[in-house]
């Protein structure tokens, strides 16, 4: 039986479908069976994150409706040995589908599977709502920005009056220099604020940017610092009791040596 | 070449010190906004709390309505880092009653003839009275009530839609825990008809 998990933040733009597609793919990587399901029906972007967007044929609305069977609407990244991809619809909206059908959807999911990462759509509407309704855990994304963490906390709330108890937070984006020049807001800071377990934190990284545009998982690529900050977010996704690395804060002589000569 | 090394490190001193505000700036402002976000307060609350906190202090003290300033704000600690949210008002006293003050000392007079207990509850009442007197010099921000409000903030973290009666409820006791003067007027109030009823009966 497999474990549904949202990944969710209120606000848009904070990096919830790269979390879920790193998230997975490095989950993946950990020799799990994965399932990214877009929920963000309308606009759609977790297929082109993870360069499988020329592959679709059927979409999570078609399943949901009958049109086809579930397995024929996942992809397979081939690129892992077991990660599957359910891509939302573009051409529908979210009434497209309701909370009921996603818990069936789930549930048939988890079946096949030892995880499923939802893509929440921003917002705290029908979306949002249709993208918990199956889900056992959730990752909250949130940056160090104001925006960013009072949404978060909203979020945070209607994740506890749902059936979703203890949310963990991923700190994503942060700047280690502007954190130690204090113009950015610690992970301390927001762990306090927010008060939910920590799970990750994600520094900026210019990586980011050129894996997606290429359509790869930063996970894939060994030298970018976000992938390795992923890759230790599954570890403790999977239950290992590992400590949270913050970036700016990493231990040994060499990180030390670094961060005297400003390289991170 | 001297002065130039010296406006250099007045540089860095100067943006060490402007970097460090512009993160906590973001701290301070967040938790305010959390709060209301939290306790699902809309704006109007401030204004009804501070109507109904005037109605109360009108009773016992002429109060200038117009310079009352009532407003959430985060407490700063002894060492200038911004602490729990506290309620703040400020409320200029034109003078106090006169029947207050005779009611008070009614009071003291029949506290003396009851019950230990009762003495016990004008003791805190007197004690209270104190408390509204220091208002006349500092704005009133009493200790109390402040450690009482950070108490119930940090039992009911995060605000839910379906809670958000009972926070609401929550919120309103915290007021009245907040000024003490709600309660005070209840107790104030039956210890004025008390003496009252006595006078009547020994008629």
């Amino acid at each position: 039986m497999g474990e549904v998990i949202v990944i969710t933040s209120g606000k848009g733009g904070v990096g919830k479908t790269t979390t879920t597609a790193n998230l997975g793919a490095a989950l993946a990587m950990q020799g799990k069976k994965v399932a990214l399901v877009d929920t963000d029906i309308g606009l759609r972007n977790l297929d082109v994150v993870m360069g499988l967007e020329n592959r679709i044929v059927y979409d999570i609305v078609d399943v949901v409706e009958e049109k086809c069977k579930l397995r024929q609407a996942l992809i397979k990244d081939k690129r892992f040995t077991e990660l599957f991809l359910l891509p939302a619809a573009q051409t529908r909206d979210k009434s497209a589908v309701n909370e009921e059908q996603m818990k069936e959807l789930t549930s048939k999911l988890k079946e096949e599977f030892d995880y499923i990462l939802i893509d929440c759509p921003a917002g705290i509407e029908q979306g949002f709502k249709n993208a918990i309704a199956g889900a056992d855990r959730a990752i909250v994304v949130t940056t160090a920005e104001i925006s960013a963490i009072r949404d978060a906390d909203r979020i945070i709330g209607l994740l506890e009056s749902s059936e979703i108890k203890n949310p963990e937070l991923i700190v994503n984006r942060l700047k280690p220099n502007m954190v130690r020049r204090g113009e950015m807001m610690d992970v301390d800071d927001i762990v306090d604020l927010l008060s939910i377990e920590l799970i990750g934190v994600v520094p900026d990284d210019e990586y980011v940017v050129t894996q997606t545009n290429k359509g790869e998982p930063v996970v894939s690529n060994r030298k970018a610092p976000s992938g390795k900050a992923y890759l230790e977010i599954a570890r403790r996704v999977l239950g290992e009791n590992i400590e949270v690395t913050i970036p700016g804060r990493e231990k040994g002589f060499l990180a030390k040596l670094k961060r005297l000569f400003g390289i991170k | 070449m001297f002065e130039s090394i010296i406006n250099f490190f007045k540089k860095i001193g100067k943006q060490d010190k402007e970097q460090v505000k512009s993160k906590d700036a973001a701290k301070e402002r967040l938790h305010l906004v959390l709060m209301q976000d939290r306790a699902n307060v809309s704006a109007d609350f401030l204004d009804l709390m501070k109507q109904e906190i005037i109605e109360v202090i009108k009773k016992y003290i002429d109060v200038d309505e117009n310079a009352i300033d009532v407003r959430l704000t985060n407490k700063a600690n002894g060492d200038g880092t911004t602490g729990a949210p506290a309620l703040y008002a400020n409320i200029p006293i034109v003078s106090i009653k006169e029947e207050v003050k005779t009611g008070m000392a009614r009071q003291k007079h029949s506290s003396e003839e009851k019950k230990e207990e009762n003495k016990e509850e004008s003791k805190k009442e007197n004690s209270e009275e104190q408390e509204n007197k220091e208002i006349k010099n500092e704005p009133k921000k009493t200790p109390k009530t402040e450690n009482k409000k950070k108490e119930n903030i940090e039992a009911a973290p995060v605000s839910v839609p379906t809670e958000v009666k009972q926070e609401n409820k929550e919120t309103k006791t915290n007021q009245k825990k907040e000024m003490k003067s709600e309660e005070k007027t209840k107790e104030k109030e039956e210890t004025k008809q008390e003496p009252k009823k006595e006078e009547t009966a020994k008629k």
